[in-house]
């Protein structure tokens, strides 16, 4: 499956995610200018969390086991048998907000005026997610999940080179040992 | 490289995008792409603008996050504080172009003077002078003023901008000017020009190269309009396209003066095409002699254009030459100003000047829209690039016949003095269209106060979301 | 080897369909008393007032499933764990492998209503009372909802929407006792008033005037009140009457451990019939994302030597009330810390309940913001922080930090935030 990953020492909390996920996926026209002047106003899909410790945006991280899909009253909420994502059938949604109270990341955002339950549906029929798009750090990256592991231990390679290359300054990775 | 017909409308810029493309060169357009999409909340002007250090405060335009700044101000607020920053830098800009003019008091022309007292009217106070200058400043220290204080504020500072211009009318005779690729054809030692260069500098190597032969010097500009003795220097391209052009490898020598984008320098140095800045005061006899020499190093060049494409002109910086070309004209439309990479190049002055003309409209350009409308061969009157258009709204004044104005069309804005000119020019109750996205666009009040004080003295500023739709701007310019 | 499913309603569907995608090549039995399973109990309020129609309450419908029986319209007479079966009120006798108990409860009416037929009266909790209570209330404008249960203050909210003149009836001090405290309840309650439902009180059901064979009014609280329609929303009691002698009640009721267990292994329960022992404690959430999660818990229980424990026993629920949305995190608890954060004048209430600086439970009114994180908090059963408290703040984002456990994944971080070191 593939799921969208944030690199946290890039993400600058600028929240051009926002923007553009609300005027690409919210609006009528799909663009900026035109989005914000539109009523009721667009919704992200995404969020930018997070404090000083480090920002990063927040979709939703399609749960293999979704509380979200149970907690549904209607069943407008299912899983995409193709994909694997977790989408909304907004005809069916009745805007009872109980899918919001059980996302434990809090992404599913009921919006009041439609009466309807909005939520990142992975920009699926789109060549890429709007917000990995449009993301001007590059923070965010779709990665292969059966592929993650692989792709942590390269950067962690990485960085221990680059501590090697310094004479051993830098941060200690411990999980990793000086052999690899 | 399948966008390419998008980036210019000028099939032989499209070959050498191409050629550039294929050789890794990365030209304007590369880093235009790569700044897609830019800053949203700025361009909304939901960026505070006040440097307090406490920021970047930004207002969630969706309603869903922040709807204040840390020292609580609001979305209308900063909008506005955008609005009269960049007007505030555009009349700073015109006042250092115009040393001296801020001394004296403003004193407008016959014809402007009953407007711009109503203007001023609308705008506080019956006076504008350099001191709104210092007033505009202060407002920007801390946000305290309300939203439409600062939208007045803005509005006085684009009748200053005006005003400023006023006070250096320079009166000089028409003069001749050429454009297009026909200007590189041919064996020829060819030295670019671009930037502001001081017209000594120019005078001088004209004389140095006057009679050379086998091979003759040619000196072109990359799109800026530089007087040279009874003309202007023939200018190879819009600016739009001068990485373009040198990217073709076609140019012996570079001669950079104020105001070069580090682009075009970052590009001479990867061609290790010489760079002559004219600070380094070069004699002219040595920049002949090394653009001789880099002439001599040359490799076989494989852009070699048709001779036939060179546009003429004459442009009119007199009044009198302008009433002349204005006269008896009953519907007129004022198109021009810089390209941007917002839109196809050449494709909105080309498209709205011709449909303009099929509208029985007669059209006067500056600028790189003018310098487009003569590639392609339209007939348009040629404008001085920075007081033109002001000077055909004060003949049309003169004569009464301001209602044949039909609208002033900005097709890009290259800087803030200019954006500050197309609010000056709305402000003394002209209809003013930009086909590029003004930072208003966060705050539905500010935009009204804005069209309800230029509406008061008769004016409109429309700005278009990019890429400006052509039928758009024409219906807006049709529209009265 | 056939698993039987006592019960038609989200549970039993949920446990049915878990059952056979786990185990293939078994066969399931559903038994239900009603002649249609597999719809949205929950929708019922908008049905009966003519604003969902009727398709769209059902569950979509699979393919065939020829391993799936479904035996509508009858209902089960006894249970022989001996025997291991199930004796139907037609007679015929089923014998099961395993069996869930999923067959909920039946409205709670008061003592009052039993006495002679009156046409008029109505509990709200089936599909087939919901459409006998639709063409009723077609040319019978004047409603009174009797209880204060979620169930009751939704079928409110909607009957007042679609132009009926609603009288809300609560035997308690306040609405939703269950679920809110008295000054959440008194925020809903305002709302509601301002919808033009009256709100009634402390005001147990007395006396009933019948005329014509139908209601004409309600004496509650010591005054009368005239209606034409009286719907009962005071709850559920679970239904054992057929399990009586069979030793599985614990004082009446549905004792199970909190893998949902009985005390016959073979036996488990799901739904608001079970009533779960954890921890010293009887628990029985009776919320419709709780009975889907047991409904499948049940059926993955069945086989297991060691059936696995339910983890998450909150008694969440939502709700839109025409404006007003609010979220109930879990129910008020005496002696409990509260902390709050209120905006009365925009009907805006959020407020935790804590014991050992834990939280517990909750509500959010009128913004319910950051409710999911709010939950997973709760779950996580560790002391509230300073920064965790900031997300009972009105409008708040969203992120909590979680204990590390294996098994969820936070954020996909591809790499960290560097420290400064």
């Amino acid at each position: 499956m593939k799921v969208i990953g944030v690199h946290m020492d890039r993400c600058t909390g600028c929240k051009t995610c926002e923007l553009y996920c609300g005027a690409e996926r919210g609006s009528e026209k799909k663009t900026l200018l035109a989005a914000v002047q539109e009523t009721p106003p667009p919704q992200p899909r995404v969020r930018v969390e997070g404090g000083l410790d480090g920002a990063f945006p927040l979709q939703c991280r399609h749960c293999l086991q979704a509380p979200c899909i149970d907690a549904c009253l209607t069943g407008a909420l299912r899983r995409d048998e193709k994909s694997g994502m977790v989408i909304i059938r907004e005809d069916l949604c009745i805007g009872c907000w109980t899918c919001t109270a059980f996302c434990p990341y809090g992404v599913i955002y009921p919006s009041p005026k439609r009466k309807i339950a909005l939520k990142c549906d992975r920009c699926l029929y789109m060549e890429k997610p709007v917000c990995v798009d449009v993301c001007p750090t590059k923070a965010l990256e779709v990665v292969e999940l059966e592929g993650i592991e692989d792709l942590l231990r390269e950067r962690r390679l990485q960085t221990l080179n680059v501590m090697l290359a310094n004479g051993g300054e830098g941060i200690r990775l411990l999980d990793f040992e000086r052999s690899e | 490289m399948e966008t390419i017909h998008f980036k210019t409308v000028d099939p032989v810029s499209q070959e050498l995008l191409r050629y550039a493309s294929r050789k890794g060169m990365c030209l304007n357009w590369e880093r235009y792409e790569k700044q897609q999409p830019q800053d949203g909340f700025l361009r909304l002007g939901l960026s505070c603008p006040y440097g307090c250090m406490q920021g970047p405060c930004r207002i969630d335009p969706f309603g869903r996050g922040a709807q204040n700044g840390i020292c609580g101000l609001d979305r209308d607020g900063m909008v506005a504080a955008l609005l009269l920053r960049l007007a505030l830098k555009g009349a700073l800009e015109t006042a250092a172009e115009y040393p001296g003019a801020c001394d004296a008091k403003i004193v407008w022309s016959a014809p402007l003077a009953s407007r711009a007292a109503a203007a001023l009217q609308q705008a506080g106070g019956d006076s504008v002078s350099h001191a709104d200058i210092l007033e505009s400043a202060l407002l920007l220290s801390r946000p305290s003023a309300t939203p439409e204080a600062l939208v007045r504020q803005a509005i006085r500072l684009g009748l200053l901008n005006i005003g400023l211009r006023e006070q250096r009318r320079a009166d000089a005779a028409a003069r001749d000017v050429c454009v297009g690729y026909g200007l590189l054809a041919g064996e020829a030692i060819r030295i670019g020009v671009t930037g502001r260069i001081p017209r000594a500098i120019i005078e001088t190597l004209l004389k140095e190269t006057a009679g050379l032969n086998h091979p003759e010097v040619r000196l072109v500009s990359l799109g800026d309009w530089i007087p040279a003795g009874e003309e202007f220097l023939p200018i190879a391209c819009t600016t739009g396209e001068a990485e373009t052009v040198l990217s073709s490898g076609i140019l012996n020598l570079i001669l950079a003066g104020d105001g070069t984008d580090p682009g075009i320098l970052a590009l001479c140095g990867k061609l290790n095409l010489t760079v002559v800045s004219h600070a380094k005061n070069a004699e002219a006899a040595e920049i002949v002699k090394r653009a001789r020499g880099a002439y001599d190093r040359r490799v076989e060049n494989t852009f070699t254009p048709d001779t036939a494409m060179i546009g003429k002109g004459r442009v009119s910086l007199a009044a009198t030459e302008v009433e002349a070309f204005l006269k008896g004209r009953s519907r007129i439309a004022l198109l021009g100003g810089a390209d941007t990479l917002f839109q196809s190049l050449g494709h909105l002055p080309v498209e709205l000047a011709k449909a303009l003309r099929g509208e029985d409209h007669d059209v006067a350009s500056w600028g790189d829209a003018a310098l487009w409308m003569m590639k392609q061969d339209l007939s348009v009157g040629i404008l001085d690039a920075e007081d033109g258009p002001l000077t055909a709204v004060r003949v049309l004044a003169e004569t009464g016949r301001l209602p044949a104005l039909k609208g002033i069309c900005f097709t890009g804005l290259r800087n803030a003095r200019e954006f500050t000119f197309a609010l000056g020019l709305a402000a003394l109750g002209l209809k003013v269209l930009v086909a590029t996205p003004l930072p208003l666009w966060g705050s539905e009040k500010v935009r009204t106060k804005l069209r309800e004080n230029l509406t008061a003295a008769g004016g409109v500023l429309t700005h278009f979301d990019h890429p400006a739709q052509a039928d758009e701007i024409l219906d807006g310019l049709l529209r009265s | 080897m056939t698993c039987m499913i006592v019960g038609g309603g989200v549970a039993g569907f949920q446990a049915a369909a878990t059952c056979r995608a786990l185990r293939l090549e078994q066969a399931v039995t559903l038994i239900d008393a009603e002649n249609e399973v597999g719809y949205y109990r929950t929708l019922l309020p908008q049905f009966m007032v003519g604003a969902l129609p009727e398709e769209k309450l059902f569950f979509r419908s699979g393919d065939a499933d020829p391993l799936l029986t479904m035996r509508r319209g009858v209902r089960v007479r006894s249970l022989d764990r001996s025997a291991c079966t199930l004796t139907l009120d037609n007679g015929e006798v089923l014998t099961y492998d395993r069996l869930i108990l999923a067959h909920g409860g039946e409205p709670f009416l008061p003592g009052i209503l039993a006495g002679p037929p009156c046409r008029g009266i109505f509990p709200v909790r089936d599909l087939t009372t919901a459409r006998e209570t639709k063409s009723w209330l077609a040319d019978h404008r004047k409603v009174i909802v009797f209880g204060g249960s979620l169930v009751g203050v939704k079928t409110a909210v909607h009957l007042s929407q679609a132009g009926f003149e609603v009288s809300l009836v609560v035997r308690r001090g306040h609405i939703l006792l269950r679920a809110l405290s008295e000054d959440s309840a008194a925020v809903v309650e305002a709302h509601l008033r301002n919808l033009g439902i009256e709100v009634c009180v402390n005001a147990a059901m007395e006396d009933l005037r019948i005329r014509d064979g139908q209601i004409d009014a309600l004496k509650a609280g010591g005054r009368w009140l005239s209606c034409s329609t009286l719907l009962v929303a005071a709850g559920i009691s679970p239904d054992t009457s057929f399990l009586e002698g069979t030793d599985l009640l614990t004082d009446g009721e549905l004792v199970v451990s909190p893998a949902l267990q009985t005390i016959d292994p073979r036996i488990f329960a799901a739904g608001d019939v079970a009533v779960i022992a954890s921890g010293g404690e009887k628990i029985s959430p009776n919320t419709w994302p709780q009975a889907v999660s047991q409904g499948r818990l049940a059926a993955e229980n069945l086989y297991r030597s060691s059936p696995l424990p339910h983890r998450d026993w909150s008694r969440i629920n939502a709700m839109e009330l025409h404006g007003l949305a609010m979220v109930v995190l879990g129910p008020p608890l005496v002696g409990a810390e509260v902390i709050s954060h209120a905006r009365p004048e925009t009907s805006v209430r959020r407020e935790l309940f804590l014991v050992d600086g834990k939280p517990v439970g909750g509500a959010l009114i009128g913004d319910i913001s950051a409710a999911g994180t709010l939950h997973a908090l709760i779950n996580a059963g560790r002391p509230l922080t300073l920064r965790d408290a900031g997300l009972l703040r009105p409008q708040t984002g969203n992120v909590i930090r979680f204990p590390e456990q294996t098994g969820r994944r936070k954020a996909l971080i591809l790499s960290p935030k560097r420290s400064s070191l």
